[in-house]
């Protein structure tokens, strides 16, 4: 067998993105064909800090609002996970969501590698959302 | 606390003993901060502190003639500064999950080591939070020294932030005109500031600055016979001559990681400001830090004085959400660097 060399790089860990406790969970099932990397990471796991609907996708238009924000990272596909295959995945799993809270917007928006986007950021002040966003 | 019975059963993840285990690191991170060198730890009662200054007080009596009245020497009323702090505090959170994986120990191989560096044990992560405490009282106070500001961050949005001055004279955190890199020569220039340091703070034995300033005096420095330049001990050789006193120059290039928004990532910045250049008065002493209560210290202290706390130490307290499922632990420190103006002569040297 040849000499190997296998180096695993390191990193920042996920951070927990309410402030403060959480305290009001709520378990929905997630539309996982509506996601992609940036909510799911390679080795299969949703994200702390993605922003959901009460039907489990992410936050659209008007007059959607966020229901509940993921807090902890949650395997829900297999690792290594593409987009085409996240929107190939035709059951969706129960996961759990944090629906009352403050969100630090930085810390989620570091998890999932990209910015909110405006229909996510007018989901927070939209009327039902209980989660307030951090300025930033 | 209910929830968490095991940890008051693992007398090692208690708050008392999180707190007394955080106590026993090294504050200056076994050498690698300044901040206690140049700014003693003073324990004082109360966050709210009062000090008073004596700038400059120098009065000099007169001779009289026989059988008149000599000098009146006029009351001098010292400044005086009212300084308000505000905590450091730094927290992890663990959910359920993690919190499974971690009473389980299922990381697999090399397990023991990889708990070790990522600290995935509770005394470990807290001992984490500690030093990052420590180290934003070594940017603080090199801030305070160099800037005569301490700058407060929104720890959720780094982008607001409030600065508070200690209100220092201007001529002692000047500004070179011209900057050493344009005046003819930034040895003299570094000389003249010198000189001028020891008559307004007294005598010194040295000066922090960045590499760059430091490269700038050396190679301005006077040439040795037959046109060599001076080696960095003899340059310091040298201005102990000119200045007939010890001295060392401290050059502070030093690199913490700052959060770079209220996220996760970080910046890895200079803890020394770039071109400032500060006198380092005799005995190193250029203020103290005052290390007020923490109040939730108080509690642990008086809950388990055996534990013989230090309440105006690093505290460490933990606090669970969720039914038990969710754990936070904090660490906090209630300290502030406070220069003592006649020990600051600082220049901004433009290079």
């Amino acid at each position: 067998m040849p000499m190997s060399i296998v180096k695993t790089a390191g990193g920042i860990g996920y951070g927990n993105p309410f402030i403060g406790g959480v305290n009001h969970p709520a378990q929905i099932t997630v539309d996982v064909s509506g996601l992609t990397t940036d909510e799911v990471d390679s080795f299969g796991y949703l994200k702390p800090g993605v922003p959901l609907t009460k039907a489990g996708i992410l936050v659209g238009a008007s007059p959607a609002f966020v229901y509940g924000v993921t807090f902890e990272a949650q395997k829900i596909v297999p690792d290594n996970p593409t987009n085409t295959t996240l929107g190939a995945v035709t059951v969706d799993p129960i996961i759990t969501v944090n629906t009352i809270g403050h969100i630090n917007r930085d810390v989620a928006e570091d998890n999932l590698g990209r910015a909110y986007t405006a229909n996510e950021i007018a989901g927070f002040d939209a009327a039902g959302s209980k989660i307030a966003l951090s300025a930033t | 606390m209910a929830n968490f019975a095991w940890m008051a059963q693992v007398a090692s993840l208690s708050p008392a003993a999180l707190t007394v285990q955080a106590q026993t690191l090294s504050p200056n991170d076994n050498g690698r901060l300044l901040w206690d060198l140049f700014f003693p730890r003073v324990n004082v009662n109360s966050v709210r502190l009062s000090e008073i200054n004596t700038v400059d007080d120098r009065p000099a009596a007169d001779r009289r003639e026989w059988n008149a009245r000599g000098r009146l020497i006029p009351v001098l009323t010292p400044a005086q500064r009212k300084l308000e702090m505000v905590p450091i505090e730094s927290y992890d959170k663990i959910d359920e999950l993690e919190m499974q994986y971690l009473m389980e120990g299922t990381f697999g191989a090399n397990q023991a080591i990889i708990e070790q560096q990522i600290g995935v044990r509770l005394p470990a992560r807290t001992d984490r939070l500690a030093m990052a405490a420590y180290r934003r009282l070594e940017l603080d106070a090199m801030s305070a020294w160099s800037t005569g500001t301490i700058i407060q961050r929104n720890p959720q949005n780094a982008a607001q932030t409030f600065t508070v001055s200690f209100g220092f004279d201007a001529a002692r955190l000047a500004t070179a005109s011209p900057t050493w890199a344009a005046a003819s020569n930034a040895y003299d220039a570094f000389i003249t500031w010198f000189e001028a340091g020891i008559e307004a703070v007294g005598p010194g034995e040295g000066a922090m600055m960045r590499l760059a300033t430091y490269k700038e005096i050396l190679a301005d420095s006077p040439d040795l016979p037959g046109g060599v330049k001076m080696t960095r001990s003899q340059l310091t050789d040298r201005i102990q001559q000119d200045l007939g006193s010890p001295f060392q120059f401290v050059i502070n290039e030093n690199s913490l990681d700052v959060f770079t928004d209220g996220g996760t990532a970080v910046t890895r910045t200079k803890v020394w400001p770039a071109e400032q250049v500060a006198f380092i008065p005799a005995g190193k002493q250029v203020g103290s830090t005052a290390f007020a209560p923490v109040r939730r210290a108080m509690e642990l202290d008086a809950q388990v004085p055996e534990a013989s706390i230090d309440v105006n130490g690093v505290t460490v307290y933990h606090d669970a959400d969720n039914g038990g499922r969710e754990l936070e632990i904090d660490a906090q420190l209630n300290a502030m660097p406070v220069p003592q103006e006649s020990k600051v002569w600082v220049v901004d040297a433009g290079v």
